[in-house]
């Protein structure tokens, strides 16, 4: 059967509206997808349905775009199909959506296939982010270049725009990164420039559980005008 | 009540053509929390059921039952009773949630939240509840409405996680058992979401928390109206444990309007299938 306007509508308002929740707080969403796991159920039709979604995300909030993505990874779709098509949509028209569901959509398209995605692509797509929202710009290239994440969050650090919990977003996203030497790495940066005890204490407990010692001398707080010498001395260095 | 005097109407033999039909029926008529006027009401409605213009039954009875004036009909929670209950959710939904509304990613707290080590879990629940909410929600009235509440509205307040609700519609809870104060045990809070009756998606990780329903409005007992086609609901107020762990107690059971994050009560706990 081929997908109809009203099929998408359906999909669309869904979305929007996911509709009473039974006894397990499941909506009329969550069930359309688990029912798309079941052996039988037809993928394909489905597939297109959202396809044709994506081409119509005017009445979205990024709220919306991101329960749509969550229905599609929940529903076992073909998610490199919809990665590739998202991509194009970026690529081909930047200004039909706004910054925050494009961020939302480069995210899932960095989960599924960071390497068709280059750094200056996210940086010329999220650009309105990296001034007003640099936690969120932070968090989203992390998942294409970590050093590059960790170097705008020491950034924030010393142009003192830190809090707690963007922090620990992007430190525990980081700890799951299988890499020692950039755990290594990103301690020895972090722990020079955070003024908190709390977030020095998760840094040095966390790295610890992965066999990474801070030494105790190493955490000093360094004021912004100490690190930029540092900085210059380290360029003069190289 | 006795449902024979309704077998002549159309809805009633439809009613009675597809399998939750017949459940729902049944249910109806042992349903203590409604009277027989809240009870005729539905079935004059199903009276008037016309196949060849109404569509399927199931959605037909659905368009009547999820009217908001239809829901919460049972009897009020005790006012004077502990507003202390325990709620059960599939770990994947709730980050769902939480990741619609939540600025960044907060999948990788969330695994912290499971550690054994109470330290990570309690510095991954205080950044999850500070969380900042995403741009657009705040900013527009009609979803700041749907993820906060009309009351958030009136107050000025943070813009952060733990302002906003738990979930987008009614949900289900149980009063915290005070005579079982080690529910949270390994040895017995494996077996919670089987005595809750939870019967669907039963291999995934639930999340389980204590929270403060005081400021819930509607803390009523679940009718059949509520529950709609949901076969593992029973009326008589108590959840109905699924087969597996059947020789132990159902917990009180009550729905009520969505709670918010900042509500919760310690830190949450894991059943990890």
């Amino acid at each position: 059967m081929p997908v109809t306007f009203e099929d998408i509508l359906n999909l669309k308002n869904l979305i929007l509206e996911p509709g009473y929740a039974d006894r397990e707080g499941r909506t009329g969403l969550d069930q359309r997808a688990d029912k798309n796991r079941l052996p039988g159920t037809d993928k394909e039709k489905e597939l297109e349905i959202v396809l044709g979604l994506l081409d119509d995300l005017s009445a979205f909030r990024s709220s919306n775009v991101s329960i749509l993505l969550a229905f599609i990874k929940r529903s076992d779709l073909a998610e490199e199909t919809v990665a590739r098509k998202i991509l194009r949509i970026l690529a081909e028209q930047p200004d039909k959506l706004d910054v925050l569901k494009k961020a939302e959509l480069i995210r899932f398209v960095l989960d599924i296939i960071p390497a068709q995605v280059s750094e200056d692509f996210i940086g010329f797509t999220l650009k309105q982010l990296i001034k007003s929202r640099p936690w969120l710009y932070a968090e989203i290239l992390s998942r294409k270049n970590p050093r590059e994440s960790v170097k705008i969050i020491e950034s924030i650090i010393l142009s003192g725009g830190y809090t707690y919990s963007p922090f620990y977003h992007l430190f525990s996203q980081w700890m799951q990164i299988p890499d020692i030497q950039f755990l290594r790495w990103m301690g020895d940066r972090l722990a020079k420039v955070l003024d908190d005890e709390k977030a020095i204490s998760i840094l040095k407990r966390k790295l610890n559980d992965k066999g990474i010692e801070i030494r105790q001398d190493e955490v000093i707080m360094v004021n912004e005008k100490e690190f930029v010498n540092f900085k210059t001395a380290v360029a003069g260095w190289a | 009540m006795n449902l024979a005097a309704f077998i002549h109407t159309n809805g009633y033999i439809a009613l009675q053509a597809f399998p939750d039909g017949v459940g729902f029926l049944d249910k109806l008529g042992r349903d203590g929390e409604l009277d027989d006027a809240e009870k005729n009401e539905f079935l004059a409605y199903m009276g008037s059921y016309d196949p060849a213009t109404d569509g399927p039954v199931k959605n037909y009875c659905e368009s009547w039952l999820r009217q908001d004036s239809k829901k919460f009909l049972g009897e009020a929670y005790p006012r004077m009773a502990s507003h202390v209950f325990m709620r059960v959710n599939d770990v994947s939904r709730f980050k769902t949630w939480v990741n619609s509304i939540a600025q960044l990613d907060i999948s990788p707290a969330v695994d912290d939240l499971m550690s054994t080590d109470t330290a990570v879990r309690s510095d991954a629940f205080s950044a999850i509840l500070d969380t900042p909410i995403k741009d657009d929600i705040v900013i527009d009235v009609n979803q700041t409405e749907y993820y906060m509440g009309p009351d958030f509205l009136l107050f000025s307040l943070p813009h952060v996680i733990g302002e906003a609700k738990t979930a987008g519609h009614l949900e289900w809870g149980s009063p915290w058992p005070e005579d079982e104060d080690d529910l949270f045990s390994p040895a017995k809070l494996v077996d919670v979401d089987c005595r809750m009756g939870l019967s669907a998606n039963r291999d995934e990780d639930k999340i389980v928390y204590k929270h403060d329903t005081s400021s819930c409005s509607q803390l009523r007992r679940p009718t059949v109206f509520d529950a709609e086609f949901y076969d593992q609901f029973q009326p008589g107020g108590k959840t109905v444990p699924l087969a597996e762990c059947n020789h132990l107690a159902g917990f009180d059971e009550y729905v009520h309007t969505p709670n918010r994050f900042k509500m919760m009560i310690d830190l949450p706990e894991f059943i990890i299938k």
